[in-house]
């Protein structure tokens, strides 16, 4: 199967996906609202003292996007699961790897803009003054992002169709997903706190480094995982 | 009539040769102990503290070969398919989340007197934690996937993924913080401690494999019993058609 | 330094507890998934 043809057929899900997500406007509100929510109850579990909050914020915004995706992964795959979708995409000819890219863009379109308007928020509630070196802030996010979306996407294939599905997905992804966490939260730490001792770079690298091989090893995976 | 079993290539464990090796392994592992303890002068600074290394390194290495083990099998079960290998994966996932967890325990036995604490978030312990966590997360997936088929898959990549991550997180975690003393590995344990350290070491893993082998036999009587129940409930002809 | 057997004598009786609990664990399920063989033997060969 020749590359164009897998990408032609993963961005064709991922749009259907997107366009199915634009009809029904209650979910990406309401996963965005729940999101904004879990930052608020972060404020009054850590503040009001200034440092403090300050202090939390990466943290609190990270985990937010967190709490809140675990829904939107889930999500991603209901559609199938509803119309017994799931096995006919399968049976048609081309690779599954293009059915796990397509969602990956749907996924990470989802959470880039839940990023971007729950940092909003958060710079507001958490009194956090946007730093010079802002374009690379975007960059680590984005790449946070990445790390999040393709662990999110991979897990939920099994998760969405298991039984409990709200509490499995959360118990698989969420110890996997310590190294990118970790890796995104001290690079914004260390960039918002100005870089004061320059390992905000470093953490960066390893947070590539992250998104790069996970990014490999759930694409060889999700064969696997689909096909049964 | 003896029925026959429809159990595919599921052959019955002779439990007397494990019985036997299991009988070993324990009593080696109190011979160790015992040698270690007797012959293991206190340590300058922890005192008799030392003696906790005995059982707390071991049960850290033996949840380090646990995984491996896992992603072995779970490896194994993606390219031959065969049921075996997951069911050994599936043991050896049980045993190594008891050996994580005793880790964790002993190491905060270790802690509150070192440190007057009983939990350090460093690189250790905390990928130690790391690791239960992942493979708690591979049992309650196992037990919530019914279909017997996507259940082998589904364990068998969450483990290959989940074993692949432990360096990954062991590495990010040692960035985040570095309090855990280095006396644990033998190249700088005192000389007077390593014959009593691999001594242990041995007898724990004695025991991991005892254990794992042991949870793997009654996996397969498991089978087997399903295999039955299956058969009866899809009807035999055989029996019914003697009334 | 007395108080440190406290802890190194807590460490080994976790150790023994946690090594033969699991092995209890381990039979008990031999046990069960030997009855229930012998309950579906026994049913099929009726």
């Amino acid at each position: 199967m020749s590359l164009r043809q897998d990408w032609r057929r993963a961005r064709a899900i991922a749009w259907k996906d997107l366009t199915a997500e634009r009809r029904s406007k209650a979910g990406f509100n309401s996963v965005v609202a729940l999101a904004v929510t879990i930052l608020v109850m972060f404020g009054f579990a850590l503040g009001p003292d200034g440092q403090a909050i300050r202090d939390a914020a990466p943290g609190a915004i990270w985990l937010a996007v967190l709490f809140a995706g675990v829904l939107a992964f889930n999500r991603s795959y209901q559609v199938e699961l509803d119309g017994g979708a799931l096995e006919q995409l399968i049976l048609y000819p081309g690779t599954r790897r293009a059915i796990f890219a397509g969602k990956l863009l749907a996924n990470f379109a989802f959470v880039a803009l839940m990023l971007a308007i729950v940092i909003a928020v958060g710079i507001v509630l958490f009194q956090v003054t946007i730093p010079s070196a802002w374009p690379a802030l975007v960059g680590i996010v984005a790449c946070g992002a990445i790390g999040l979306v393709t662990l999110g996407t991979f897990y939920a294939a099994m998760a969405s169709r298991s039984r409990a599905r709200e509490v499995l997905l959360p118990l698989l992804l969420f110890p996997m997903l310590v190294p990118v966490l970790l890796a995104a939260i001290q690079a914004t730490k260390a960039l918002l706190g100005g870089n004061v001792m320059g390992d905000a770079g470093a953490w960066a690298r390893l947070l590539v480094a992250f998104d790069v091989v996970f990014l490999v090893a759930t694409f060889l995976a999700f064969e696997f995982v689909i096909e049964v | 009539m003896t029925h026959v079993a429809h159990s595919p290539s599921v052959t019955l464990p002779r439990t007397n040769r494990l019985s036997i090796f299991g009988w070993f392994a324990f009593l080696f592992l109190i011979a160790c102990q015992g040698i270690a303890i007797a012959i293991s002068p206190p340590d300058r600074d922890m005192g008799d503290l030392q003696k906790i290394m005995y059982v707390h390194v071991p049960a850290a290495w033996m949840t380090m070969l646990a995984p491996l083990t896992v992603l072995v099998f779970a490896l194994r079960y993606l390219w031959k398919r065969r049921e075996e290998d997951d069911l050994l994966a599936a043991a050896a996932a049980e045993v190594a989340v008891a050996f994580a967890g005793l880790t964790l325990v002993l190491g905060m036995l270790w802690a509150r007197p070192t440190w007057g604490v009983w939990w350090t978030w460093d690189a250790r312990l905390t990928s130690t934690l790391v690791l239960f966590l992942i493979l708690a997360g591979y049992l309650a997936l196992r037990a919530l996937v019914d279909d017997r088929e996507q259940r082998a898959q589904w364990s068998a990549a969450v483990g290959v993924l989940g074993a692949i991550n432990v360096p990954i997180v062991y590495m990010s975690v040692r960035w985040w913080r570095t309090i855990h003393q280095i006396q644990s590995s033998p190249s700088t344990v005192d000389h007077a401690y390593v014959i009593g350290l691999r001594l242990n070491a041995f007898a724990f893993l004695f025991v991991m494999i005892y254990l794992i082998r042991a949870r793997y036999e009654a996996s397969l009587i498991e089978r087997a019993a399903e295999h039955e129940s299956e058969a009866i409930a899809l009807g035999r002809g055989r029996g019914t058609a003697h009334e | 330094m007395n108080s440190n057997w406290m802890f190194v004598g807590a460490a080994f009786t976790v150790t023994w507890a946690v090594i033969v609990g699991y092995l209890i664990h381990v039979r008990r399920t031999l046990a069960r998934a030997r009855t229930s063989l012998d309950l579906a033997t026994r049913a099929g060969a009726r």
